[in-house]
């Protein structure tokens, strides 16, 4: 692709700057319906929520560096790995993998100008924000939720835990189920309806299809968890009986609910990774990924059959095993999905010419963290072996192990892939390798012996431990290596942030990779694409001819779509073009409408139901505002 | 370029209507609310089966003290309900064909129908909430959660046909005409939730 | 090329395990509540029903997308719908024994188990 436009294309390039000019300060970032400064908006809250989450990790492993350490009290201690884990799951992992890497790449990769619905998703990330806000709220007045990620019931009702950090939990998470339904759908309907003329379901980037399996998840997923957190507040609020057994109600009620939700959660959790490594193997490997339609299906797969094992998490509480066994079955099924992706993406790279840079090795460390990980997941799925070692450090080790070895790990080498794409700048190799070596011995560090003094019989959520069971030494090991994790992460950030600054600059496409992404410029131009990509392969990028058609289409002014904010429709299955659609710029909506629901869900949580009410007609007046303003009109 | 519509340019009932006829595929925003549908109905799917849960939990269902519920008022008032689709399709088809007026007057009266609905069972609700509470026990708790989960939806549908009504005011655009969809995809699915609240709700004396 | 053999091949099998693994485990939790007692629920009658008719769909929805797959064989690198038609019956045809494995473990064993007792 020629880096110096003709006259001809330049008179183009300038119409689309002039269309689709982003406003400049704080204005235009408040009211930006931009998918890529969504994204970046995204990335800087969800690191900003990872810090808070790596400070907390950070008090519990130091807390536990020795036997009876006052560090942290008990009810402190609470407080501590309750937020750690709603903080890392819900404010950080799933925001930055579907708000930051999705929004950013998503419609990139398919070759449309925008997502689907442009001012909703500045709405989900204007939700995100609040949710995370008001939850944090809650700790900082000293009333965090304390009750584990979990929340189990009969220890979160009023009766156990009078105090408010409940309500924080369940309505914060509420909120923040509202932020990510909204996007679950924008992507759905983007993937579905803005393809690129050609890019047939077949031919879809597999990042996208690990995107299209999360956001049905989500669909589907959030709606058991606000149920179970609606009825723990009429519970706790309104003293309705859903899970006292006094009355007729059953704490198991909130498990089944919580699980049904949770269990597909942490599916979702590593989708996304999968979609990032399915990205960056084929890369530096140089070769095309093996079995291309066997790993799309086992993508959605994982997430369909994930709904199916949630009681799982229920073994040691007293169900029938007539009943737990349909669990059992699908747990162990589940398996296979993962290792399809696992021996494609082994055999990819075996069958490959690889280039060990940073991103390369980051999915090197996946690969083999999610291993480990998938492999005592399986052993879970023994229903006798998980009695023994439910709630022991063993679980723990387990799920650090896939969510961090395997559903951050990508997300650190996603960083390094694409910071050349969004800066137009190359980071620092050597120090990109450092960061990884470092990051990946301390997790091993950190999470490896979890196993052997989980085994040993140390149970999770202690804030201390006596010093003659054996689990000391263990101990300590685990916290240096969080530290050594913990001067990774910062290496990291470090690295990006100088490279930000003063590294060398690239072009369009430094690494030669294979999705459309990298035939925009770096960073690409608010409009993306000057000319709608034509599409015959997942990898067209690889497809010389089909991009060197795109820039003599642009010579000509042909499928510029330059008479206003647009972007092409196709039809679902094979992406055959339907219509050209006008798409909305900046508004002030979204903002205008997530603080109208913040204070709705404020005004929950203080019990002042009618000012509640008064909100959500506020909300509504909103809402039928946004819609005032057809995108023709804008 | 090839035939494809410019969609959003479609400001007038003649053009909205050849928009509609010339797209292939449904439009974003008629996928937009379908998979909102989805997600309401994962939710009352849940709430429901938390109903059946909770029911398979107890030896007496209504717990001792409790009336099982009357079956005919809900019924006929459901059916109702359920009726109120017709109008709503007749509504898309006139948008569809450009028909404005046909569009207003349907949507209005399948309106006026759903808000008596609403009236009746709000009266219903409250009769109810005086005979037995949801702070007693579960079954209350499930029984006055999952009609007030209904409820709720059905005063968001009112709504939204008010706010497409006022925006029909100024006559139809392709978005009106995809917003006429939208809306009646949302209430075909209330009233059928609509059916299987009340079968749930009126089982114990089915 | 007949629509409804491709989407019944690629959904048939994970509708019949969904049917079959709600259902199943509903009749548990039923038999072994309070009501099971009441209503005298056959938990093993129902599950072998589910059980059977949910394999049974899992196995025809296998045929049907082998009888696709064969039907496009060749179509892999054409232009869509042949190629999109051809990839969509790969995946039916992946998803059949999956889904009749987990039908088939979870339905018999839960016939062959003990009724409502934690093991």
């Amino acid at each position: 692709m020629a880096t110096v436009a003709t006259p001809a294309a330049q008179r183009h390039l300038d119409r689309l700057e002039r269309i689709w000019a982003e406003r400049e300060g704080l204005t235009g970032w408040l009211t930006t319906t931009d998918h890529k400064r969504i994204g970046l908006l995204y990335l800087f809250a969800s690191l900003a929520f990872f810090a808070a989450g790596g400070v907390e990790a950070l008090l519990i492993r130091t807390q536990l560096l020795v036997p009876n350490a006052g560090v942290l009290s008990p009810d402190a201690y609470n407080e501590v790995f309750t937020m750690h884990g709603v903080t890392m799951v819900f404010l950080f992992v799933i925001p930055i993998s579907i708000g930051a890497f999705g929004n950013y790449l998503v419609p990139l990769m398919i070759g449309a100008r925008d997502m689907a619905f442009p001012r909703m998703n500045a709405l989900s990330f204007w939700l995100f924000l609040g949710s995370g806000l008001f939850m944090y709220v809650g700790l900082f007045l000293g009333n965090g939720p304390d009750a584990g990620w979990f929340d189990y019931v009969p220890l979160a009702s009023k009766q156990f835990t009078p105090s408010s950090g409940i309500d924080f939990y369940a309505l914060g998470l509420i909120f923040n189920g509202v932020s990510t339904t909204a996007a679950s759908i924008n992507f759905i309907v983007t993937i579905f309806k803005l393809r690129a003329p050609g890019m047939s379901l077949n031919r879809m980037p597999l990042f996208c299809y690990a995107f299209l399996a999360v956001s049905f998840a989500l669909v589907f997923a959030l709606p058991p968890l606000t149920a179970a957190l609606s009825f723990l507040e009429l519970d706790r609020r309104l003293g309705f009986h859903f899970y006292d057994v006094a009355s007729g109600g059953d704490p198991l009620l909130w498990q089944h609910l919580f699980w049904i939700f949770g269990h597909p959660e942490v599916y979702i959790i590593i989708l996304p990774a999968f979609g990032i490594a399915t990205s960056i193997i084929p890369t530096f490997v140089r070769r095309k990924m093996v079995a291309f339609p066997l790993v799309a299906l086992a993508e959605i797969l994982v997430a369909f059959i994930g709904f199916g094992v949630w009681a799982h998490h229920m073994f040691a509480v007293g169900l029938a095993t007539i009943t737990t066994i349909y669990f059992a079955a699908a747990s162990l099924i589940i398996v296979i999905p993962s290792g399809i992706q696992l021996f494609a993406w082994i055999t990819t790279i075996f069958t490959g010419t690889p280039r060990f840079k940073t991103p390369l090795l980051f999915i090197l460390g996946f690969i083999v963290f999610f291993i480990m990980g998938g492999l005592t997941g399986i052993m879970f799925a023994a229903i006798p072996f998980d009695q023994q070692t439910t709630d022991t450090y063993f679980v723990v080790a387990h799920f650090h192990f896939v969510i961090f070895g395997a559903a951050v790990f990508p997300i650190l080498g996603g960083f390094y892939y694409w910071f050349p794409k969004v800066t137009g700048r190359m980071y620092h190799e050597g120090v990109g390798k450092l960061s990884f070596w470092l990051t990946f011995a301390g997790t091993a560090v950190t999470f490896f012996p979890m196993h052997i003094v989980g085994l040993l019989g140390m149970p999770r959520r202690q804030y201390t431990y006596p010093p003659d069971l054996g689990w000391s030494f263990l101990n300590f090991l685990e916290s240096i290596g969080s530290y050594v994790l913990g001067a990774g992460l910062v290496l990291i950030v470090a690295n990006l942030a100088v490279s930000l600054l003063r590294g060398e600059r690239v072009g369009n496409d430094p690494w030669g990779g294979d999705t459309l992404e990298w035939s925009a410029t770096s960073p690409p131009p608010a409009y993306n694409y000057p000319v709608i990509p034509r599409v015959t392969s997942p990898y067209a990028m690889w497809d010389r001819d089909d991009r060197q058609a795109d820039a003599r289409r642009l010579e000509r002014g042909e499928l510029t779509l330059e008479r206003g904010h647009e972007t092409p429709a196709s039809t679902v299955l094979d992406a055959e073009w339907d219509e050209i659609l006008e798409m909305p710029s900046h508004s002030w909506m979204p903002v205008l409408l997530a603080a109208a629901l913040a204070a709705v869900f404020t005004m929950l949580l203080l019990g002042h139901w009618v000012t509640a009410g008064a909100f959500s007609a506020v909300a509504a007046l909103v809402l039928f505002g946004w819609h005032m303003q057809e995108p023709q009109e804008a | 370029m090839n035939g494809v519509t410019r969609s959003s340019e479609a400001t007038s009932a003649i053009a909205a209507a050849y928009a509609e006829r010339r797209r292939r595929a449904m439009p974003s925003g008629v996928w937009g609310v379908a998979l909102l549908v989805a997600t309401e109905a994962a939710l009352f799917g849940t709430v429901l089966a938390s109903y059946y849960y909770l029911r398979f939990d107890a030896a007496r269902w209504p717990p001792a003290g409790i009336e099982p519920p009357d079956v005919a008022l809900p019924l006929a008032l459901t059916g109702a309900l359920v009726l109120t689709s017709v109008p709503v399709l007749l509504a898309t088809v006139a948008a569809r064909r450009a028909q404005v007026g046909s569009a207003r007057g349907l949507l209005l009266l399948a309106l006026l129908v759903q808000a008596g609905y609403l009236a009746v069972q709000i009266l219903l609700f409250k009769r109810d909430l005086g005979v037995f509470s949801p702070r007693d026990t579960a079954y209350g708790s499930i029984y006055f959660t999952l009609l007030g989960l209904h409820h709720l939806h059905v005063v968001v549908g009112l709504l939204l046909e008010l706010g497409l009504l006022v925006k029909l005011l100024g006559g139809l655009t392709n978005y009106r005409v995809i917003g006429v969809r939208a809306v009646a995809i949302y209430w075909y699915f209330v009233n059928f939730m609509a059916v299987l609240v009340v079968l749930t709700q009126l089982s114990p004396s089915l | 090329m007949s629509s409804f053999r491709l989407w019944f091949g690629v959904l048939g099998a994970p509708v019949a395990w969904t049917v079959q693994h709600v259902s199943g485990f509903a009749f548990t939790i039923a038999g072994c509540g309070e009501v099971g007692t009441v209503w005298d629920v056959p938990v093993n009658l129902l599950t072998a029903i589910a059980t059977a008719a949910g394999a049974a769909t899992a196995v025809l929805a296998e045929l049907s997308a082998i009888h696709v797959f064969r039907a496009t064989r060749g179509a892999g690198e054409a232009e869509p719908p042949a190629s999109r038609i051809h990839f969509l019956s790969v995946v039916g045809l992946t998803v059949g024994p999956l889904f009749l494995a987990m039908i088939l473990m979870s339905g018999l064993s839960s016939i062959f188990l003990t009724d409502c007792v934690q093991g």
